[in-house]
């Protein structure tokens, strides 16, 4: 019963964590003297999903996040929902594709997927015709922003990690695997 | 002899017994520094002692006392401790005090300088994204504010009001990638279009490469965008790339506002920016 409701309430816990994790990037880290290099908890998160949820828990999560950080950006309308719909989607496959053992290489997946959200920026500054107005500083803290993210990767993965064994959720709920374990048993 | 002394042992004993306080009456009554032989030896068991047990009595007092010091100390050092908590706490308050009060009498001095109503709000939060440059501010369209209303700090333009809810504003800087400003050259005039580029630095676009412009001179608003007041500052120019070739010239701004230290601003609510213009140009003689 406990752990039925436990295994209830995690995904409104996420969202919690989101949301509190907006609030700190948007607080504390713009304290940081250089705003370029702030992390993103969302993406990290959305990656994390793609690792953890099935598709329509994660997606739900993925979107929802999306609509909390243009709630608190004026970045040009649906950018987020884009960049943490396809990190989403981009973390499922992969997982589907490529054994995550560890935490490194999910760093390493985060420092990829980060990657990817700075090129849609760029993507979306060249339809918006300001290309070459922030292609030097994007250049410039490209690599040390990645790095900042990617650093933080293993922190906020094992904190989530914890959360959900705190909440009984099964690490793999993914669908298909679950049943291929359940076959297995 | 022995025999003797065996005999009258009794009254041996008493001769000894009769013969110490005999003694004692002698070394009382003797001047000092006179030791005899007996008095040395005498000292020589006794004043080691001496000095063993007052060395200890004086180390167990000592100890007590320092002891019982201590715990008063301990107790004395916890006060000023905490007193000087509390009072390097309200050093920092006043400091911070101090601080706010020059900034608000900057504002205020600013604010007498532009007609029209104006709400002072305090920035919040920042952009989650680090790609674009917006703040949060405390107050919404309960005070006033609407979209496109015009945001300054004594220093200069900090950008336009995007969106509002009833409490809050959020407001896109000159700094985004996506703000865009007509802008002049107080110096000779020339004019470009201001837009955000970095963290730290915005680009005159569109500016003729036959214009003059040179590093160090000082870009303000045209107020030809029908949102900001004319004349109010939006940088300095710090580069200027003009090549051989082409119809305009790269020109690199940095921004009169420092974006890093923003905590209070002043929101223009009069959205008419002709009625705003003599207004500023009254603040930029006054600068």
């Amino acid at each position: 019963m406990y752990r039925n409701f436990l295994q209830r309430i995690n995904f409104f816990i996420f969202i919690f964590i989101a949301i509190l994790g907006v609030t700190v990037q948007s607080t504390v880290f713009s304290y940081f003297p250089i705003h370029y290099l702030q992390p993103d908890l969302l993406l990290i998160m959305c990656v994390y999903a793609g690792f953890h949820r099935n598709n329509i828990e994660g997606g739900i999560f993925a979107i929802l996040c999306a609509m909390i950080a243009e709630n608190n950006s004026t970045a040009a309308e649906s950018y987020s929902l884009v960049v943490y719909v396809f990190v989403f989607v981009i973390s499922k496959i992969l997982s589907r594709a490529v054994v995550v053992p560890d935490l490194m290489t999910s760093t390493g997946i985060v420092a990829g997927l980060s990657l990817f959200k700075k090129l849609v920026l760029l993507a979306l500054l060249a339809h918006a015709g300001k290309f070459w107005n922030s292609f030097e500083s994007f250049l410039i803290y490209l690599i040390p922003g990645v790095a900042v993210q990617a650093a933080l990767t293993p922190v906020v993965f094992t904190w989530l990690n914890r959360v959900d064994l705190r909440t009984y959720k099964d690490s793999h709920a993914d669908d298909e695997y679950q049943f291929s374990n359940r076959e297995l048993k | 002899m022995l025999k003797w002394i065996k005999e009258y042992r009794f009254y041996c004993s008493l001769a000894v017994l009769v013969f110490i306080p005999i003694l004692s009456l002698n070394s009382s009554s003797k001047a000092a520094g006179d030791f005899n032989f007996l008095d040395r030896i005498i000292v020589f068991v006794t004043a080691p002692v001496q000095a063993l047990v007052s060395f200890s009595v004086d180390r167990t007092a000592r100890f007590i006392q320092s002891y019982v010091f201590l715990i008063n100390t301990e107790k004395e050092l916890k006060t000023l401790v905490e007193e000087n908590r509390k009072l390097i706490s309200s050093i920092h308050n006043f400091r911070e005090m101090e601080a706010e009060n020059k900034r608000l009498r900057s504002l205020l001095q600013f604010q007498d300088s532009v007609e029209g109503k104006k709400v002072t709000a305090q920035v919040i939060a920042r952009d989650v994204t680090t790609e674009f440059q917006s703040v949060r501010l405390n107050k919404g369209s309960a005070a006033g504010l609407e979209n496109g209303m015009p945001v300054v700090t004594h220093e200069g333009i900090v950008g336009r009001v995007l969106r509002t809810t009833n409490d809050y504003a959020d407001v896109i800087t000159i700094l985004d990638n996506l703000s865009a400003i007509d802008a002049i050259v107080q110096r000779s005039r020339a004019r470009g279009i201001l837009e955000g580029a970095s963290d730290f630095s915005c680009l005159l676009k569109y500016a003729l490469r036959t214009d003059d412009i040179e590093a160090g001179d000082m870009i303000v608003s045209s107020g030809l965008d029908g949102i900001y007041p004319k004349g109010l500052p939006l940088g300095t120019v710090t580069s200027v790339n003009r090549k051989s070739y082409g119809i305009t010239q790269d020109v690199e701004v940095r921004p009169a506002v420092d974006f890093t230290k923003l905590e209070e601003v002043l929101v223009i609510l009069k959205k008419d920016p002709l009625l705003q213009t003599e207004n500023v140009q009254k603040f930029s003689s006054t600068n």
